[in-house]
């Protein structure tokens, strides 16, 4: 067992873990964070994915002592942000789930996608490869990528607004 | 799918790393792309991760004036992102944006996938391309060698018990080379079928290709009819001369494979 200390959706968060255990079984059974969904568990679906020091990592592959020092946000720490509610909300509006396995690792790729590049996100074409390494097994995509090409499209509408 | 019970030690400095790695049944770990999932589905197994990211000596960025030092515990991502000077024509940062998905790419290393040595992995395909030499530490010293001879076969590299790589020296292309890539996958991310890099430039004319052989293959001749003849060449004839040893001609594979050489060569030519 090693004791870890890290910033966890804005709070410190310490803990014992066993050095083998993933960040991703960290969050769901010690810090009760079930917005991190496990499918794979191999890194071949997405559906873990969180932030870690403002980049997408899958919380599959990453063991949780590794993450001594580092800053680990969640869907769940991301309740106010602002790129997120909107997504949130393109996503009811466009149907781009249905059983919500694979949602909250979609989201937390789309946001990032959006942040690093938001003018391109207005394409379905760039976002279908972009989040070509998640895995939806109900919706067929479309209105997945459907959410995120209208997010976009939101986000510069109120950035052109706001200048 | 959890890894079997293990112990993890952070090390910060090269010297932590080495006598760390002294006891029986230790692996490094860098970004743990491959060894993580791995681990997890025990096709690897382990007694202790040594974890060398924070090393300063993997992530070493050393430009002169005609080679690029990079540390091997750089990330795609830092390539992709353009924080690690591209010397091969934009060759790494597009190989670099298309290994895997950004999420895996904002953790996986060039040296974890040079040390791993996978088949179909794109790293060791491209630094053989431009002729990169790996520098290497073990408990004995260090010595490099070129990534050529270092890459043996699927999984196999000639590292010895113990040793790490610590970065690679990439001679600077000649100005005006002209860089072509083909790569092969069956869905976005995944790994390659196949994938080919041409690099023609005065004196430095070659053609390697992943997907045939163990281990990226040069397609020699191929590459000296490029240097003696230039576009001038029946590049279909030279391509299937050198993948005939390896496959039946008439199999879809081969036609697969020759498209794709072709793709990344006559991509090269028309530049």
């Amino acid at each position: 067992m090693t004791a870890i200390k890290f910033t966890l959706n804005h709070e410190v968060c310490v803990g014992d873990v066993d050095d083998r255990q993933t960040l991703a079984d960290f969050l769901r059974d010690q810090c009760s964070l079930t917005a991190v969904h496990l499918g794979c568990e191999h890194g071949a679906c997405g559906a873990c994915t969180v932030e870690m020091d403002a980049q997408a990592v899958r919380s599959c592959l990453v063991l949780a002592v590794m993450c001594e020092g580092k800053t680990i946000t969640t869907l769940d720490g991301l309740a106010d942000d602002r790129i997120m509610s909107e997504l949130k909300s393109q996503f009811h509006l466009h149907h781009a789930l249905q059983c919500g396995f694979c949602t909250s690792g979609f989201l937390m790729m789309a946001r990032d996608i959006l942040r690093r590049n938001v003018s391109s996100c207005r394409k379905s074409d760039f976002v279908r490869e972009e989040l070509a390494g998640h895995i939806c097994r109900c919706t067929g995509y479309n209105g997945i990528i459907k959410a995120v090409t209208e997010t976009a499209h939101a986000l510069l509408a109120t950035q052109i607004k706001s200048a | 799918m959890k890894s079997a019970p293990l112990t993890y030690q952070r090390a910060s400095a090269l010297p932590d790393i080495l006598s760390g790695n002294s006891e029986m049944n230790s692996m490094f770990i860098a970004g743990g792309q491959s060894l993580l999932p791995m681990l997890a589905l025990r096709v690897a197994r382990t007694d202790k991760l040594i974890h060398i990211k924070d090393v300063p000596e993997l992530n070493v960025i050393e430009e002169t004036a005609r080679e690029v030092r990079i540390g091997a515990g750089l990330t795609h991502a830092a390539f992709e992102d353009g924080r690690v000077p591209d010397e091969g024509a934009g060759l790494m940062r597009d190989v670099a944006a298309d290994i895997a998905y950004r999420a895996i790419r904002n953790l996986g290393t060039i040296g974890g996938s040079v040390a791993l040595a996978d088949p179909a992995a794109d790293w060791p395909l491209c630094l053989i391309a431009l002729s990169a030499r790996a520098f290497i530490q073990g408990q004995n010293g260090s010595r490099d060698l070129w990534v050529d001879d270092l890459i043996k076969g699927a999984y196999e590299t000639s590292l010895r018990d113990g040793e790490l790589i610590t970065s690679f020296m990439i001679p600077k292309l000649p100005a005006h080379a002209r860089v072509g890539r083909c790569k092969l996958t069956k869905k976005k991310g995944a790994f390659s079928m196949s994938h080919a890099i041409a690099i023609l430039a005065p004196g430095y004319n070659k053609a390697y290709i992943s997907g045939v052989d163990t281990r990226p293959l040069l397609l020699r001749s191929t590459s000296e009819a490029l240097a003696r003849d230039g576009a001038q060449i029946n590049l279909a004839d030279v391509i299937a001369a050198d993948l005939s040893p390896y496959l039946d001609a008439q199999s879809y594979e081969f036609r697969m494979i020759h498209a794709v050489a072709s793709d990344a060569i006559m991509q090269a030519l028309s530049k």
